[in-house]
């Protein structure tokens, strides 16, 4: 972990209304370097809204976001994805790319937009769909993969930015289980090992505490919860957080609380 | 994209620049009266031009530059709209800005009006108005809608390009019949009437608008897999949508202005080009250029050599031989 502890988000009262709704009401939150953060909470919390406001695909209305203690709103986009790798929740369903176009496309923020991407270029976006296990994907339109492989394209594109922090909405979401669990792999592999820090939303509460350092939860709109995950993973907490009752389990070693919801008779 | 994924778009780079090579070279010789080599070369000498020299040289050649230059901006045009709009039905022609530009070159024709900037007419000036505000109406009525969708943008297209298309006839019901005749067959697309004067003014306004497309290459493909994607990597969205929409404008409006609205190459093109050398817009966008001059040439020469000594309009035969071709392709390629 960096020893700059300062943090590389600050976001500030920040709110968002579209129309009469509120989706986001007063949102203050940190997120240091090296840290991982999971964002859970129920459906319309204002989770993802969030997520698009730290890299600017909405701008803030009311409140602040900090990139690094300058305002995303006086910053170029391509200066804010230099430094910021963002994984969207829904990739489009026309993407008539290979694999490798795409990762090189992620390279926009790196270098001279003019300029056709070099084989140097392609060496280093083979060397990174390498790192998430998908070098033998490079020459497949990404628009013709599963889920599973599209979104191991879509991390391996955001990370072709060299990003300090990676944003994700939902990575695993719809994916089956070994997907998830390549998926999580490579999130702990670049958190623990590189020192990237990872902020993603989430509805796999388990996933959030196996492997955050940190748990912001949010409800209606506002964050309601922001600390460990084993002080969510309890009663009443996590019921109230999404009205419903869980069962509780304790995992192996390292691996603390999990929760399901309970069967309904 | 790079050595590994460029070699079928390098032989298909050659192949197309062989083509509209023989092309240039070939088309200004066929005709209603053919003309051969030797009947031209002697344009260098002392003696005055003869006849095939003055038809191959003053009739012809600015003819052929001025449709390859038509083609490559309409096709150029039409593959940044279709990445912009991520829809494959964009092009200036459907979403109003032909109509917008020939609205702009009427009402210019109309008003008989006779300033101009070096370079520039004052009808390219005013069609490139009409495209513009065309554009931006296009995209301002559908911003200001709720649940703004790229399909909503296509009918208010539609919509805007109808209302163009009116302002156009009611323009046409008020002029003699002479003039009115003239403003339906220039509707029709015709590049019959050229000389190298208007070959220039076509050339600066597709070369600006055309060039600050050419360099949007990286943009377009961001663009192409999404606002959310493309801002996510670093692309000012806003201001790449507006710049192209500019440029757009520029290009179509100084071709329009000369040429007609001339339909099918910008919405063509850019899907065979995308056949052939793959969604890359670094390979895309030179083959466009290539692919588009090589079409509007090959058309060009059919519309004047078909059923000689009579024209058939540009645009009806953009539209008779693209609209068949484009759906033997969508059958050949179902992806």
């Amino acid at each position: 972990m960096p020893a700059d502890n300062c943090p590389i988000y600050s976001v500030r009262s920040l709110s968002y209304e579209i129309g009469d709704k509120r989706v986001l009401d007063s949102v203050s939150m940190d997120a240091k370097p090296g840290e991982f953060i999971a964002v859970v909470g129920p459906n319309g919390a204002g989770k993802s809204t969030l997520l698009r406001h730290l890299v600017r695909v909405i701008m803030p209305p009311k409140g602040a976001v900090l990139l690094y203690d300058k305002c995303v709103t006086t910053l170029r986009q391509r200066e804010i994805a230099a430094g910021v790798g963002y994984v969207p929740q829904s990739s489009p369903v026309y993407l008539p790319f290979t694999a490798l176009q795409f990762v090189l496309m992620g390279r926009y923020p790196r270098m001279n937009p003019l300029v056709r991407p070099d084989d140097r270029e392609a060496a280093r976006a083979l060397e990174i769909l390498n790192d998430v296990g998908m070098a033998d994907f490079a020459d497949r339109r990404v628009d013709m993969m599963s889920g599973g492989e599209r979104q191991k394209i879509f991390i391996a594109a955001a990370l072709a930015q060299e990003p300090s922090v990676l944003l994700l909405d939902e990575p695993t979401t719809y994916l089956d289980p070994k997907h998830q669990r390549d998926i999580q792999r490579i999130l702990q592999s670049l958190h623990r090992e590189r020192g990237t820090s990872v902020v993603a939303v989430t509805h796999d509460i388990n996933f959030a505490a196996r492997f955050s350092d940190r748990i912001v939860a949010m409800k209606k709109g506002a964050a309601v919860y922001d600390g460990p995950p084993d002080g969510l993973m309890r009663k009443p907490r996590l019921e109230e957080l999404f009205d419903t009752e869980f069962d509780y389990a304790r995992g192996d070693g390292e691996d603390g609380v999990f929760a399901f919801p309970r069967r309904s008779l | 994209m790079t050595a590994r994924t460029r070699k079928p778009a390098t032989r298909a780079f050659a192949a197309l620049i062989l083509l509209a090579a023989v092309v240039a070279v070939a088309a200004p010789l066929v005709g209603s009266s053919n003309v051969s080599f030797s009947d031209i070369a002697g344009i260098f000498d002392a003696e005055p031009p003869t006849a095939a020299e003055r038809i191959f040289w003053q009739v012809r050649a600015p003819r052929v530059i001025l449709a390859f230059i038509a083609g490559a901006t309409l096709a150029l045009c039409g593959l940044s709209f279709q990445a912009v709009f991520r829809n494959p039905l964009a092009s200036p022609f459907t979403l109003g800005v032909s109509g917008g530009a020939a609205f702009g070159a009427v009402l210019a024709i109309k008003l008989g009006l006779a300033f101009s900037i070096p370079g520039v007419s004052v009808t390219q000036i005013f069609a490139f108005g009409g495209a513009l505000a065309s554009i931006f109406l296009v995209y301002g009525i559908a911003r200001a809608r709720k649940g703004f969708t790229m399909a909503t943008m296509l009918l208010t297209g539609v919509a805007v390009s109808f209302f163009f298309s009116a302002l156009i006839m009611f323009i046409q019901f008020f002029a003699d019949y002479a003039h009115s005749f003239s403003m339906v067959r220039w509707m029709m697309g015709s590049l019959s009437i050229v000389g190298y004067k208007q070959v220039a003014q076509a050339a600066v306004l597709s070369a600006a608008g055309g060039a600050a497309i050419f360099l949007r290459r990286s943009e377009m493909n961001l663009l192409t897999a999404g606002d959310e994607i493309a801002r996510g990597r670093g692309v000012d969205v806003d201001r790449s949508r507006a710049a192209i929409f500019f440029a757009v404008s520029l290009a179509t409006g100084g071709v329009v202005a000369i040429c007609g609205p001339i339909g099918f190459v910008g919405l063509m093109i850019p899907h065979i080009m995308r056949l052939i050398v793959g969604p890359d817009h670094f390979d895309l966008a030179p083959a466009c250029i290539l692919g588009g001059g090589i079409f509007l040439v090959l058309c060009d020469t059919f519309a004047r050599t078909a059923i000689s000594p009579f024209e058939i309009p540009i645009g009806v035969i953009t539209a008779m031989l693209g609209g068949p071709f484009f759906i033997w392709l969508l059958f050949r390629h179902p992806n």
